[in-house]
């Protein structure tokens, strides 16, 4: 009996000691879907201003304000991608929730901001934090390299919202090489658009296949279906070596396992 | 007290396993770039000094690779890569050095060799390597008489087309048309026949007498056609290996545009009569005859689904030319054709998935398509005049007839057969010796 008690006594101490090791994991994961770059500091930032957010219609082209005196200027802030703009939300310094707003919205919310001068209520994020963050948002041009020399540098630790987004550009940079360069769908067969293919593959850290692509269900399928998942592995060999897309070394952990859903009904009817 | 020890750290140690590891990347694909798959063909390797009636072994390995290559670029889903390109030749029954393939662009490979047999047929063996896979995708071995090497060539086309697209091929197919020549008012109507890509052609009829609107039967080398043999139309039927030719009996009025049910059992026809036409279909084996459509319209042009369920025709019921789908034993007509202009000529798939037409609005002709129920009509081709769509035997290419106007020193007027596919983009000449017109797709050759 005493046996038992200890026992279940040690288990829920267990217990609880993984669920406090996985309550931070969970917290930043769920926090990471809002906590996205806020679009109003660009206002006050000035430097951030490139031609490429320049271009963007409905990004408040007004001139900025005078910044005001925060740490955060000190930041040095590469451009966000015009990408990402269509799904920021409103920064820290608004207080209700408006993960939702969209980019047209922006115009109106953004005067509204800018002419707050009340001191902010405490919040959970900090402008180093804030600085933090714009510091990883990523260059166009160059997504991965960008966030590899970030991620090397020492200052800077990689929390889970790094990872997801990072993982994020890896995905569209494999994704947009298969589907620019290499996938050419199989469009003869009557029922073409149906046929989706599941592959997986494994790469190596330079970026090469690390063993051949594997098709789910591959030696059970004949015909039009065999001939689709031949398309597929055909486009992950031929775009091998992933080596251009310059995948960040330091999280090769996280592309080492790839599957692609392959589905070509969205283009052949 | 051990026991308690060994089940804590157990615990612990699974719970650190289970503990997310590495993550594996899902990405969905949904874009990617149609294009032809570039295909490497070496010449078949066969003994120079092994000779045939129809040239060296070794030719006839060379020219086969011709007709595949010929073939697969025609199809528009292959682009054949220049032999000149190659970096070698390594045609062996061994793996070939994919590197090398790779290494100018080819995603497919096709190997093989050609031997003469001590009973004077050639044997003809190949293989369709996956090249960014270094596997073999196809092997097969055949056996012909040397003067048939064209048609080997066909069946390697068809096994690769297959393998590729998933899809049965049409290459080793014959097409039937209406020769013609000589003037525009005494123009002579010749049936003829040719291979799919215009070889070994054949006049059927001397001319004499004018032949129109030849089928195939969808099962066999047998043909109907419409004769003015003795100055009378009526619908003939001809088996193509045998010569054979028998009329499908008497009938009243003009019959025409015969056309073959799917079992090849029955043909269905239309037949003028005081000025009226109507839908009949006659049973092969007892000649016995039952009328489908009795309206006052002028119903013609009617055509099998390949199920043998349904029947497409073109009737001016409703005011002008439009198509018109019904079962097969006449009931529950519906049209499905309501675009601009008028329609003519449906002939249902062979896949059962689309029905192709010939369209006239605006001073111009169309090949187009549509789906059984009306819905998801599609412009294939344009010109000054086209019509009369035939199917290839997998539903995926269609040829037709083009005229060309005549000119005003009465010049021009050429008629000329084309291919196109359904993506409308690969339209290609089919090369006959004189004019040719109202074409028919045989299945394919047994």
């Amino acid at each position: 009996m005493k046996n038992a008690l200890t026992i279940s006594g040690l288990f829920h101490v267990v217990l609880l000691v993984t669920a406090a090791m996985e309550i931070p994991w969970f917290d930043s994961v769920e926090n990471s879907e809002m906590v996205i770059i806020p679009v109003e500091i660009l206002q006050f930032a000035k430097e951030t201003r490139t031609k490429e957010i320049a271009k963007l219609p409905n990004i408040e082209r007004e001139k900025p304000k005078p910044p005001e005196k925060r740490p955060i200027r000190q930041a040095k802030l590469p451009p966000p991608p015009p990408k990402m703009l269509s799904t920021m939300p409103l920064p820290n310094q608004v207080q209700r929730p408006t993960k939702n707003i969209k980019v047209a919205d922006l115009r109106s919310v953004a005067p509204e901001i800018s002419q707050r001068e009340k001191p902010k209520p405490p919040s959970r994020y900090n402008s180093d934090r804030i600085a933090q963050l714009l510091n990883k948002v990523p260059k166009k041009e160059n997504v991965i390299e960008q966030l590899s020399d970030r991620l090397g540098s020492q200052e800077q630790q990689a929390t889970s919202l790094d990872v997801r987004r990072q993982v994020m550009s890896i995905s569209t940079a494999i994704q947009k090489k298969i589907e620019d360069q290499c996938w050419n769908p199989p469009s003869g067969a009557l029922d073409a658009g149906s046929l989706k293919v599941r592959v997986k593959f494994y790469l190596t850290q330079e970026g090469k296949l690390a063993r051949p692509p594997i098709a789910d269900d591959y030696v059970r399928m004949a015909g039009s279906m065999k001939v689709a998942a031949d398309s597929a592995l055909r486009a992950v060999r031929m775009c091998a070596p992933y080596s251009d897309l310059k995948l960040p070394q330091e999280m090769y952990d996280q592309w080492r396992e790839v599957i692609l859903n392959f589905d070509p009904s969205g283009m052949i009817g | 007290m051990n026991l308690l020890k060994f089940l804590i750290l157990s615990f612990l140690g699974v719970m650190f396993i289970s503990l997310p590891a590495q993550a594996v990347i899902e990405i969905d694909i949904t874009r990617g770039n149609v294009q032809p798959l570039p295909i490497a063909i070496t010449p078949l390797i066969g003994d120079s000094e092994a000779l045939t009636k129809v040239g060296s072994v070794l030719q006839i390995g060379e020219k086969i690779a011709q007709v595949v290559t010929a073939d697969l670029e025609r199809s528009g889903l292959f682009s054949a890569i220049d032999p000149g390109a190659f970096i070698n030749t390594d045609n062996t029954s061994s793996a070939p050095q994919f590197s090398n393939w790779r290494a100018v662009g080819a995603q497919a490979l096709l190997t093989g060799g050609a031997v003469l047999e001590g009973d004077g047929r050639v044997r003809v063996e190949f293989r369709l390597w996956d090249v960014l896979a270094g596997s073999q995708m196809i092997g097969l071995r055949l056996f012909t008489a040397p003067s048939n090497w064209r048609r080997i060539a066909h069946l390697i086309s068809d096994a690769i087309y297959k393998r590729l697209t998933g899809e049965d091929g049409y290459f080793d197919t014959r097409i039937v048309y209406i020769s013609e020549s000589g003037p525009y008012l005494d123009r002579i109507k010749q049936l003829a026949i040719m291979d799919q890509d215009g070889y070994n052609h054949e006049f059927l009829t001397d001319g004499s007498y004018m032949v129109l609107n030849p089928r195939f039967s969808p099962t066999s080398q047998e043909i109907t056609y419409l004769s003015y043999y003795n100055d009378t139309p009526r619908v003939y039927l001809f088996d193509i290996e045998t010569g054979k030719r028998e009329m499908l009996g008497e009938f009243e009025g003009m019959t025409f545009a015969p056309r073959f049910s799917p079992d090849g059992k029955k043909v269905i026809m239309s037949k003028a009569e005081r000025g009226n036409s109507d839908i009949f279909v006659m049973e092969l084996a007892t000649r016995h005859v039952q009328q489908l459509t009795t309206h006052s319209a002028i119903d013609t042009s009617p055509s099998y689904a390949p199920e043998g369920d349904y029947v497409t025709f073109n009737s001016d019921r409703g005011g002008s030319q439009q198509l018109y789908v019904m079962n097969s034993d006449g009931n529950n007509i519906k049209r499905i054709s309501f675009g601009t202009g008028i329609y003519a000529t449906p002939v249902w798939s062979p896949r059962g998935d689309l029905i192709a037409f010939t369209k006239q609005t605006g001073g111009k002709f169309y090949i187009g398509v549509m789906r059984p129920d009306g819905t998801g009509e599609r412009i294939l081709t344009e010109s000054f005049f086209e019509e009369g769509p035939t199917w290839s035997p997998n539903g995926r290419v269609l040829m037709y007839y083009r005229k060309y106007p005549y000119d005003n020193r009465g010049g021009g007027g050429d008629t000329q057969l084309w291919s196109v596919d359904l993506t409308g983009y690969n339209e290609r000449q089919i090369i006959t010796p004189l004019d040719g017109s109202d074409p028919a797709w045989s299945p394919l050759l047994d």
